[in-house]
């Protein structure tokens, strides 16, 4: 075998171990949060909490905020990844909302209990659809 | 060093070099490639491809395809990355089942063939996107299932009748060893991951498993000896950390122990093989919910962490059946040039043909487009041949892809995966008031049905709100 493409192999191992160890470090080393994807976490705590998704639009043409049904507006599934708080979704959903009609703001709060019972502090995310970007901090 | 061929060593070779008077980083240099290079067994990596090339078919046709309809429900999706969004077609119930129909298709031809890497790169991007399109899919082991994909196309390519020849055969090719560092990763990682409290507690693994009712017994003999059951519970789940890290480093150290003059380390890996197995059969047993995942990873304890002889003799068993086969195959090529010609060409017709009807019988959306893209790649691979003078490998193809039709239709019917297709996606169009093409998917489903499982009252509630 020639050296040049032994380099090349040695890259490519170099490559691939980095990409497997960075990715799910970068999780442990970070804040933790709930988009747990790649980060090896099997059987995690956070899947087992019992959250309660809310998500309330206030209409463009005044009137409080009210309810949104997700589960008749999109798959049960997006559902069960809204209540594990998955950013991406909760951020996508909340547009959807928006694109949908005249509505002026959306709010997403998910309401957790931690596998002890405990209550957890309420999660916010607020989407105000003349804006680019949604407001509140997401674990 | 003897090299017999590229990728492959004479088994009397020695591939260690001496760093003893090398300069420091000649000497890591030297270190790597002794390890990231060290030769196996062919036999490892033959019958691990195999294995794990047949358990992906099935795993795509038989478990996968039920969840198709979630995808494209009313237009909303999130994919696992962005770009995706951006350049990818909207995901939707046929092309979420046509990527694995194909995705299984060509695993289960690759396994019947002696692979080549740039159809086993294609494996990889059909696979990594059949779960990438998509947050719905969030199981993290196929996103491992993709990395060993990715490892596999550097896998060296040994044929059955060289291994059933040369019993022992080394080779070497690095997608090997990066498996086995990769699997040291995943377990060094899930180890990590359990390091919390909750886990700790022993809350986790009572709340995700059957564990409270399998570990009962032992809880009461604990109880008995006077350990409570937190404590108990907490050393249940605690005790799984160093086990993962244990076997860990089995798999890191497993890539040498056929090279290696050290008793230990091979005792050391073989010690692993039943550690490794007995936790995934206590996965099973506890009932968590991570599809084939055990499974996978028993296989690989099987290639990695099992004795050289050992191996040996599965391998022996696995090749018998390949080298009757490709004794076989090499028959049909017999006969003029132009008779050669028309017997390929007759039977990659008959091949498409072959696909077209199992389309038809599966009877899922995806199901005839994915056939019609296959046939389309089996004239075009002939076409290639043909100018390449490899028309005996054509074939071997045309004959391999048939065979893995007829297989993914005969997966497919025995599974209850058009079953739960059809009555997940009935079940949520009728949760979203679209009440006549639920009841299309009940009526549908109900040829699937499972003796006992009938969705009759459903359609009957759902025709009598139509006013039928």
């Amino acid at each position: 075998m020639s050296s040049s493409q032994r380099r090349v192999e040695n890259l490519i191992i170099c490559a691939v171990l980095a990409f497997e160890i960075l990715v799910p470090l970068s999780y442990y080393l970070g804040a933790r949060g709930y988009d747990e994807r790649f980060s090896w976490r099997m059987f995690s705590t956070l899947r087992l909490r019992d959250c309660k998704v809310h998500v309330t639009e206030t209409p463009r043409d005044g009137g409080g905020p009210r309810d949104v049904a997700i589960e008749k507006d999109v798959h049960v599934a997006w559902l069960r990844l809204l209540e594990r708080v998955r950013t991406d979704v909760v951020d996508r959903y909340l547009r959807r909302r928006c694109d949908l009609g005249a509505v002026d703001e959306v709010e997403y709060v998910s309401t957790c209990r931690d596998t002890d019972g405990t209550t957890l502090p309420p999660v916010r995310r607020t989407q105000r659809c003349s804006d680019s970007d949604p407001r509140g901090v997401l674990p | 060093m003897k090299k017999k061929k590229r990728g492959k060593i004479s088994v009397k070779e020695k591939s260690s070099t001496s760093t003893s008077d090398s300069a420091p980083a000649e000497a890591v240099q030297n270190a790597w490639d002794a390890y990231f290079h060290a030769p196996y067994r062919g036999v490892r990596a033959y019958a691990f491809s195999k294995l794990f090339l047949v358990m992906v078919a099935l795993d795509t046709w038989m478990l996968m395809i039920g969840h198709a309809g979630r995808y494209g429900v009313a237009g909303f999706n999130v994919a696992h990355f962005a770009w995706l969004d951006t350049f990818a077609p909207a995901p939707s119930p046929g092309l979420y089942v046509g990527v694995l129909l194909a995705t299984g298709l060509l695993a289960l031809t690759l396994a019947l063939l002696e692979t080549v890497a740039w159809a086993q790169a294609l494996l990889f991007l059909l696979y990594t996107y059949s779960w990438s399109m998509s947050m719905l899919d969030s199981y993290q082991h196929h996103y491992f299932v993709s990395l060993v994909m990715l490892c596999m196309v550097f896998f060296p390519r040994p044929n059955s009748s060289e291994l059933r020849r040369e019993p022992g055969l080394r080779v070497s090719g690095f997608g090997y060893n990066l498996l086995g560092c990769t699997v040291a990763v995943l377990y060094t990682f899930t180890s990590i991951a359990k390091m919390d409290a909750q886990w700790c507690d022993g809350h986790t693994l009572r709340r995700i498993s059957a564990a409270g009712k399998v570990f009962a017994p032992l809880a009461e003999v604990a109880l008995a000896l006077g350990i409570s059951n937190e404590t108990f519970w907490s050393l249940v789940s605690t005790s799984i950390i160093p086990l993962e890290l244990l076997i860990a480093a089995g798999y890191a150290l497993s890539i040498v122990q056929d090279r290696t003059r050290s008793r230990w380390l091979q005792r050391y890996v073989h010690a692993m093989f039943w550690l490794a197995l007995s936790l995934h059969i206590g996965a099973e047993i506890l009932k968590l919910d991570i599809g084939w995942f055990s499974y996978y990873m028993i296989a690989l304890a099987c290639t990695f962490l099992l004795p050289g002889r050992a191996i040996e003799l599965a391998g022996q068993l696995l090749t018998r059946p390949a080298s009757f086969l490709s004794g076989h195959l090499d028959e049909l090529g017999a006969g003029s040039e132009t008779r050669r010609t028309l017997d390929t060409w007759l039977m990659v017709g008959a091949v498409s043909g072959v696909l077209f009807a199992t389309s038809y019988l599966i009877d899922l959306p995806g199901a005839r487009t994915t056939a019609l893209i296959a046939s389309m790649g089996l004239f075009t691979l002939t076409v290639v041949c043909l100018f390449r003078d490899r028309l005996a490998a054509m074939r071997q193809i045309a004959l391999s892809a048939g065979c893995a039709a007829a297989l993914m239709w005969t997966a497919i019917a025995l599974s209850d995966v058009r079953w739960d297709f059809y009555r997940y996606l009935a079940g949520d169009l009728r949760r979203r008031g679209e009440l006549r093409p639920a009841l299309d998917a009940y009526v549908k489903g109900e040829r699937y049905a499972p003796a006992g499982s009938s969705r009759k009252d459903a359609i009957e509630a759902l025709r009598k709100r139509l006013g039928q």
